[in-house]
């Protein structure tokens, strides 16, 4: 389990080191609400596009988000540096988007997803170059992911977390976790080499 | 190329392209909210208290730490000096019931010995003892020439082994009486009487 080096340096006076995570958590536990902006501006955006591609509805997206952040700052009370912030900070977004899921089955309603995410207002489908219809179909592709391996590719793409801390995250082994990145990498790289291989 | 190589390239691409699309951010409204819920809450009693109780806290150790070793710092003065030995001995003199018992001025001794060194003999501590004596059983004039001339040449026929209790004491006199010199037995015999002087000979008794 990566600590949080920097814990120590959180009363330290602010010098050339960016601070750490969990001093800047630590900060915010005794009032220093710039502290707690800095954290949230360091993790608020790929925060958010994991739990886009998780809830696949952008209001959904930002019901968790906004609950997420709520559970975090209510925790900021018990916070102890014990694991990296982002560790803490996923593991938290993941039981609030299963907590989501419970409590409704929008989950089940992907059209409207997909229709959001992958609209391109005014350009029509002529005019999509090939590096466009790349992404469409890796969207796509990440769509069709089972949960498992969407989950940990998401995981390693936008929170950066290792395999150890995403087996964390998601409550499995590490090799497990590995084979689920691995598979997701493959169905991924087939939906963009698909074109290609087809020609 | 291998195909590990081929793989390492792809996933690359695949990092890439979705770098490329994975461009969405957060509405304002949202961060606006989320950061006025974590100042609203920031900036509640418990947080302001929690920012006042550490450095009360680092404070109070250390005028602890600093009482400690004050504390610590002072204790040699407390510790008697030879000088301030002595002084006890209106104390001595006043008590009715203090011991008469040649162990109390021994100790003494030896006290006055360590302060004054190995090598030094402990002047003013025969002197309080002598003094101690012969305030309790002569006129003051005659006390303080007798303390003075103890003082000077505290000589003893007995040994010291011999004056810790009345009877080996007196003993040891008897026997200055049969071997030695009368002078010295009679010499020694007055000390002794100044010490006792309510020693009664059972010998003598019978």
């Amino acid at each position: 389990m990566a600590l949080c080096s920097g814990a120590a340096l959180a009363y330290a006076p602010a010098m050339e080191h960016i601070p750490d995570d969990c001093a800047l958590m630590l900060r915010y536990q005794d009032g220093d609400v710039a502290a707690f902006e800095t954290l949230y501006r360091r993790h608020n955006d790929p925060l958010f596009r994991y739990l886009l591609r998780l809830c696949r509805h952008r209001d959904a997206a930002e019901d968790v988000f906004q609950d997420v952040w709520g559970k975090i700052i209510k925790a900021r009370a018990s916070y102890r540096p014990t694991a990296k912030f982002n560790t803490f900070l996923y593991r938290v977004a993941r039981n609030c988007f299963i907590d989501h899921l419970r409590r409704n089955k929008r989950h089940a309603n992907l059209a409207e997803l997909d229709a959001e995410l992958h609209a391109h207002p005014g350009e029509l489908p002529e005019a999509l170059t090939e590096h466009s219809l790349a992404k469409e179909r890796l969207s796509a592709a990440l769509l069709d992911l089972p949960d498992e391996q969407r989950d940990a590719f998401l995981l390693h793409e936008e929170a950066g977390l290792t395999l150890d801390q995403i087996a964390q995250v998601t409550n499995s082994n590490r090799e497990t976790t590995k084979s689920r990145l691995r598979y997701a990498n493959r169905k991924l790289r087939a939906a963009i080499n698909e074109h290609e291989e087809r020609r | 190329m291998t195909i590990e190589r081929k793989n390492e390239d792809r996933d690359r691409l695949v990092r890439d392209t979705y770098r490329a699309l994975a461009n969405e951010r957060v509405p304002d409204r949202l961060n606006d909210r989320v950061l006025r819920g974590a100042a609203k809450v920031g900036r509640s009693r418990y947080a302001l208290t929690r920012a006042w109780t550490r450095p009360v806290a680092w404070a109070a150790t250390i005028a602890l730490s600093l009482a400690i070793v004050l504390e610590f710092t002072r204790l040699p003065q407390t510790v008697p000096d030879a000088t301030s030995a002595a002084e006890p001995r209106n104390d001595v003199s006043m008590d009715q019931f203090a011991p008469r018992d040649m162990t109390v001025l021994r100790d003494a001794e030896n006290m006055a010995r360590v302060q004054a060194g190995a090598n030094q003999a402990p002047i003013a501590l025969h002197k309080t003892a002598d003094t101690v004596r012969a305030e309790e059983d002569s006129p003051i004039a005659s006390l303080t020439a007798v303390s003075e001339q103890k003082a000077v040449e505290p000589d003893y026929a007995c040994p010291e082994e011999a004056r810790e209790t009345a009877e080996s004491w007196f003993a040891c006199i008897e026997q200055l009486r049969a071997d030695g010199p009368a002078e010295r037995a009679a010499s020694e015999y007055e000390k002794f009487r100044r010490i006792f002087p309510d020693f009664v000979d059972s010998a003598a008794d019978k």
